[in-house]
């Protein structure tokens, strides 16, 4: 008996989503050294904003939170992050796939991901996280410059990197538009 | 000491603690409870790590309590820095107690879908491949005489150092995939090696522990 | 009516789907039983990876592509079972322990596939302690297996499927980057596993490494099987043009026609007396070097290191001079990169002194060192970032601004890869690609060009274009060191050994000297070559 079989090889199966998230994770924490600059005086590390991106381009708005909620317990664990950035990373991740969901547009994705983690983030953590640490309500509209400038950068890497991906053919975004 | 007690009551006294820790807004209240943790520190034989990875987590609060501090005043500064350094103290004592593997697994027990907690269990063992991965990348660039030291200058070479390494990556994660599949990740039915059960131990110390936090609770409104 | 086999396959043609290559598996007609010890050989990209790959399942349901024919395990197509059914019947070792090995003990990584069958704790833990004892790795239960050797790793790997009490285990090239230790290890538990009853499926392109083992070979010759048989059945053809080397026993056997065929060293010693021995072939005369002070390009005193509190290097001393090819040979671990990586300042000397050029290697920058030091790194996927292989190559010397068309075009006319220079390097094969990189770190006329295991992985053909690459640049002057575990080409190319255990070197001199010397070898955990082995020290 002869058969023929022609199937797609695609990251839908929740095992290669999975392993996908791992990798993206380990990417997210180990990276961090590598990928910190300087922005006057403060130091800015777009690693966290760059994977989310990925992400949520590549698995999808709940796998991309998993993927920034996991980077944030660990950074955490190994005292690398903060906890002001930890709910941040999740709601600009969660935007990111849903934007990029939505329109099928990296650019798209990568803007969720500016305003969830830039805009949103710091302004959810003034109204829930800040009363808790800090007694008070408190401006932390201050943080915004400096979370916009790393979510930024972070995207734009996140664009490159999917740019690059896509020529060496190692990931293939399906009617992906740029 | 490890495996006293299941996870999911470990992280049920965690989120006492932490309860606490937000509840408490005097200095009065914060040293004595970060007193508390050090004391659980050292009992678990965790000293020395927890002293190198004060190192990494000090100057996160100090940074923090600035920041407050700039935007209200010095005293709730000093507080936030404290709260945060137990918060993320509490953290420590949690993660040096259970193994990302425990943690996961227990939490599939209480509904979590497995492959989350996987990915929570096994990232851990990737960060140090992909490390390595980076090491690699950097020193053959710079072998060739690509400039990649940290800081400006990198930027511009980003995509040497980033093609490499994110390629590499992915293909990692396709054999991860393919390893993971061969032996039987997607089908139904798992068991756990490891027996997660709630046993009479796990519930008295929940209810010590919470016993304990109400009546810190209401000391401190009084 | 079908007999008793596990695997059964007819007229099967498969294609990835990203390829343009066509079929990768071109008309497989093959049946195993579940008993066999299996040895499928051929080629780089001849197609071993894949066949073992619709074995198991992950072909069509995992890689996808296109297939045609028929494919039955346990008589039942494959197509109809996924890889979650078949893996408790063929378990699978991978390539890369890196990316298999995902828990966080030993004892986690067995328990794995025991849990996904859903087994209830107990058994679980008896089929643990069990298989740990099969492949002796018992001490190693608690262990994180990323820590582990190479070695320990390949062991965990095959605990892992082997808990599941598979009909028969798939290895993939076990063998790649082990040192001859290790492969020890690794074979005497192959063996003890076959004994005990489940079949053993192994791939690999190193011949003398398993012929001694299996009971049946097959051969994979662009995407066919082109021969299959008993070893000795197999050894009596012409393999190499298959782009295989048989063993040197089984040549030397051939030739003399003898019968039955010697499988290796100690077979063919006892079938025939040493002087009837036919005169090996010389090796090629090399030009022998007497340095002068000023062709000395390298020079190493007394290098110490150290790093994360331990020492990695000890007193290493070497000297290199123009149109020498030197080999730095050692086990795993041993400091052979380590040691590299001193010479173009990736690491600095914690004492002693390193001299490039008759300059102080300290005064200068990695960018400085790059003009004078060439390397090639063991993984070349490490470096690729451009679009084509063109660019890739000019990259390095760009950056030093010391780029020369001319040179770079001559570059690509010795390494073979003009008809490549357009395509993107990281689809290139690992062989292809390992060319790119050596061209690459020629790019900017390097005095000394390092080369960090180049033929790991690599078939005949590679190994033999290497060889005469190495041979032509020394011959223009070109210093080489050749850093390397693979003794038999180092033996042929490099006329002066440096033997590196522990971060020491322990043995210098000519091959045969080094060989000779059984306290050193032993001590560096490598075993002298089957031409070692069958002339002595007397031809080199
Ligand atoms: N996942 C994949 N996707 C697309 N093409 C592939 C894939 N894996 C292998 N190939 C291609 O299939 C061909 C055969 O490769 P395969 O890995 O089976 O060879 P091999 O005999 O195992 O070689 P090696 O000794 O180098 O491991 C090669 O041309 C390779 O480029
Ligand atoms: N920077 C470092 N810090 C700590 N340990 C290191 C460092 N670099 C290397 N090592 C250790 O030094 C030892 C020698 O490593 P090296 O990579 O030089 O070995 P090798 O001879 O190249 O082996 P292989 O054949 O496996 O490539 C290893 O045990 C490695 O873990
Ligand atoms: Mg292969
Ligand atoms: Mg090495």
């Amino acid at each position: 008996m002869i058969i023929e079989v022609q199937t797609r090889k695609s990251i839908a199966s929740d095992t290669r989503k999975a392993a996908y998230a791992v990798v993206l994770v380990a990417i997210g924490v180990a990276l961090a050294p590598y990928t910190s600059f300087p922005i006057g005086i403060a130091k800015v590390n777009p690693t966290q904003h760059f994977v989310n991106v990925l992400a949520a381009v590549l698995l999808g708005p709940w796998w991309a939170v998993v993927t920034a909620a996991v980077i944030g317990i660990i950074r955490n664990v190994l005292g690398v992050g903060t906890l002001l950035a930890f709910p941040g990373g999740m709601i600009g991740a969660f935007l990111a796939g849903l934007f990029y969901r939505q329109t099928r547009n990296v650019y798209a994705g990568a803007g969720g991901e500016v305003i969830g983690t830039g805009l949103i983030a710091p302004v959810a953590s003034a109204f829930f996280v800040a009363p808790f640490l800090m007694g008070k309500v408190i401006p932390l509209v201050a943080l915004v410059p400096s979370f916009l400038s790393s979510t930024i950068a972070g995207a734009a890497l996140g664009i490159l990197a999917l740019n690059l991906l896509q020529r060496a053919d190692i990931v293939e975004l399906a009617g992906r538009k740029m | 000491m490890k495996n006293l007690l299941d996870p999911r009551t470990k992280i049920i006294i965690a989120m006492f603690f932490t309860i606490l820790v937000v509840a408490s807004r005097t200095l009065s209240w914060l040293l004595p409870q970060w007193g508390v943790l050090i004391v659980l520190v050292v009992a678990i034989g965790k000293g020395r790590a927890y002293a190198r990875w004060l190192r990494l987590s000090l100057p996160m609060a100090l940074f923090f309590g600035a920041v407050t501090w700039w935007t209200a005043d010095w005293k709730t500064g000093l507080m936030a820095a404290l709260a945060l350094l137990n918060l993320v103290s509490v953290f420590f004592v949690f993660f040096s107690t259970t193994t990302p593997e425990d943690l996961g697994n227990s939490l599939v027990k209480a509904g979590l879908p497995y492959p989350v907690a996987f990915v929570f269990s096994t990232s851990l063992q990737f960060v140090p491949v992909i490390g390595r991965k980076a090491k690699n990348v950097l020193d053959a660039q710079r072998a060739r005489g690509i400039p990649l030291e940290p800081g400006w200058s990198a930027l511009r070479h980003y995509p040497a150092f980033l093609g490499p390494l994110l390629i590499q990556a992915f293909q990692l994660a396709e054999e991860l995939a393919a390893a993971m599949e061969a032996r039987g990740f997607g089908r139904p039915g798992r068991t756990f090696y490891r027996d997660y059960r709630m046993g009479p131990t796990d519930w008295l110390a929940v209810a010590i522990t919470f016993l304990l936090l109400t009546a810190c609770l209401i000391l401190q409104r009084m | 009516m079908t007999g008793p086999f596990l695997i059964e396959i007819k007229s099967l043609r498969y294609a990835y789907r990203q390829s343009g290559a066509g079929w990768i598996l071109d008309g497989i007609d093959l049946k195993i039983r579940p008993d066999e010890y299996l040895l499928i050989c051929g080629a780089s990209g001849s197609g071993k990876s894949t066949l073992c790959r619709t074995f198991n399942g992950l072909i069509p349901h995992f890689f996808g592509g296109s297939l045609q024919g028929d494919i039955r395990i346990a008589e039942i197509p494959s197509t109809q079972q996924s890889v979650g059914q078949l893996f408790e019947r063929l378990g699978m070792v991978f390539q890369n322990p890196e990316a298999q090995l995902f828990n966080g003990t030993v004892e986690r990584e067995i328990a794995f596939g025991l849990e996904s069958i859903g087994l209830a704790r107990r058994e679980i833990e008896r089929r643990i302690a069990e298989t740990a004892e099969t492949v002796g790795i018992e001490a190693l239960l608690p262990e994180n297996p990323h820590e582990l050797s190479g070695g320990q790793q390949q062991l965990v790997a095959i605990a892992a499927v082997l808990a599941l009490l598979p009909q028969t285990i798939i290895l993939d090239e076990p063998y790649a980057n082990l040192d001859p230790v290790n492969v020890r290890r690794v074979r005497t538990a192959l063996r003890r596993i076959h004994q005990n009853g489940t079949g053993i499926i192994i791939s690999e392109h190193r011949l003398g490494l398993t012929v001694a083992d299996v009971e049946r070979i097959v051969v994979l010759y662009q995407g066919r099987i082109v021969l299959d048989g008993s070893p000795a059945q197999v050894l009596k053809q012409d393999i190499e043009s298959y782009g295989l080397e048989p063993p040197l026993a089984a040549s030397i056997g051939r030739k003399l026609g003898l019968a039955p065929l010697p499988l290796d060293i100690d077979g063919l010693k006892s079938s025939v007396s040493l002087d009837n021995l036919p005169v090996p072939p010389a090796p090629e005369d090399l030009p022998t070097i007497y340095p002068a002070d000023g062709d000395r390009v390298l020079m190493l005193d007394r290098v110490c290191f150290h790093a994360a509190g331990k020492p990695l290097l000890r007193d290493v001393g070497l000297t290199l001079s123009r149109g020498e090819c030197l080999a730095l040979v050692g086990a795993n671990g041993a400091g052979k990169t380590t040691l590299l990586k001193h010479l173009n300042g990736l690491n600095r000397p914690t004492r002693g002194e390193i001299t490039v050029r008759n300059r102080p290697a300290r005064e200068m920058k990695v960018s400085q060192l790059a003009r004078y030091v060439g390397v090639a790194f063991q993984n070349p996927n490490s470096q690729f970032f451009k679009l084509t292989v063109w660019d890739e190559i000019v990259a390095g010397a760009k950056a030093l601004q010391c780029y020369d068309e001319s040179w770079i075009r001559e570059l690509a006319r010795l390494f073979a890869l003009d008809p490549l220079l357009a395509r993107a390097p990281y689809r290139l094969s690992e062989g292809e690609k390992k060319r790119v990189a050596f061209a690459a770190a020629l790019a900017a006329r390097p005095d000394i060009l390092a080369l960090d295991e180049p033929t790991a992985g690599q078939d005949m053909f590679f190994r033999r274009s290497l060889g005469l690459l190495l041979r032509e640049l020394q011959a223009r002057g070109q210093a080489i060191l050749l850093i390397t575990q693979d003794l038999s080409f180092a033996e042929e190319y490099a006329r002066r050994w440096l033997l590196l255990a522990k971060g020491e070197i322990i043995a210098e001199g000519t091959p045969g000297r080094v060989m000779g010397d059984q306290a050193a070898m032993a001590r560096a955990h490598l075993e002298p070559t089957d031409r070692f082995r069958l002339y002595g020290g007397k031809k080199y």
